[in-house]
């Protein structure tokens, strides 16, 4: 049984609509609305297996957190710089007591 | 200090076993971070096998089940085609242990990095991968 669906009005960057409609041309999709409604899906899908994880292991300390988006490559948010100014004491700290 | 988006990351053995363990949550919230943007771990199955062999508790091994279950890991298979060239990486620059040579083809073939301890990573960029120190 398909699932229920409702059309919705949307605003989006030109640029972006342009290769979805480039896409959809070329085959990748049947339509706009199915492009755009299988981003989201995946989209969702993704949150909703970071929650999983999340609620297994979690919650995560800021620092933690500030850590992992840094190895990720992905953009901080406020206040990560001094958690990582704070991870590279700790190793720093760790260094200098390591015997030599 | 990168901020560029770096689609996926290569786990070393140490870096596996943090996640098996929670000894910290680091790896976990790692895990968390790469799901939610849609990149990949890989991990090579040198890398799994050794990390295995390295705990004890079943309660660890289901973890680390758990962690390679997740659809964001990605295991690497050891290829016959590779066994020389890990061979010679393992000489070369981890006396002679496989994983983390298989580790390094991995961050090779990908341009990924690799997630490793500050006291294996001069092995790996030795090698000419680059390491991200885990905390």
């Amino acid at each position: 049984m398909a699932a229920k669906t409702t059309k919705v009005t949307i605003t989006m960057d030109d640029g972006v609509l342009e290769r979805v409609r480039a896409a959809v041309a070329a085959g990748h999709a049947a339509n706009v609305s199915s492009y755009i409604s299988d981003a989201a899906a995946q989209r969702v899908a993704r949150e909703a297996n970071a929650e999983e994880i999340e609620q297994r292991w979690g919650p995560f300390s800021p620092k933690s957190m500030a850590w992992a988006r840094k190895a990720a490559g992905v953009p901080p948010e406020p206040g990560d710089d001094t958690y990582l100014a704070e991870i590279e004491a700790d190793r720093a700290a760790h260094r200098s007591a390591r015997p030599a | 200090m990168s901020t560029s988006a770096v689609a996926g990351l290569v786990l070393d053995v140490p870096a596996l076993i943090d996640a098996a363990t929670g000894r910290t949550e680091y790896m976990r919230a790692l895990l968390a971070v790469m799901t939610q943007q849609g990149y990949t771990i890989a991990v090579p199955s040198t890398v799994r096998a050794r990390a295995a062999g390295q705990l004890t508790a079943p309660a660890q091994l289901a973890e680390l089940d758990w962690f390679c279950a997740s659809g964001t890991v990605l295991e690497i298979p050891l290829a016959a085609a590779d066994a020389a060239e890990i061979d010679y990486l393992a000489k070369d620059h981890f006396a002679g242990e496989a994983a983390a040579a298989h580790a390094v083809l991995a961050t090779r073939r990908r341009g990924w990095p690799v997630i490793a301890t500050s006291e294996r990573a001069p092995g790996f960029r030795a090698a000419g991968a680059a390491a991200e120190l885990l905390p």
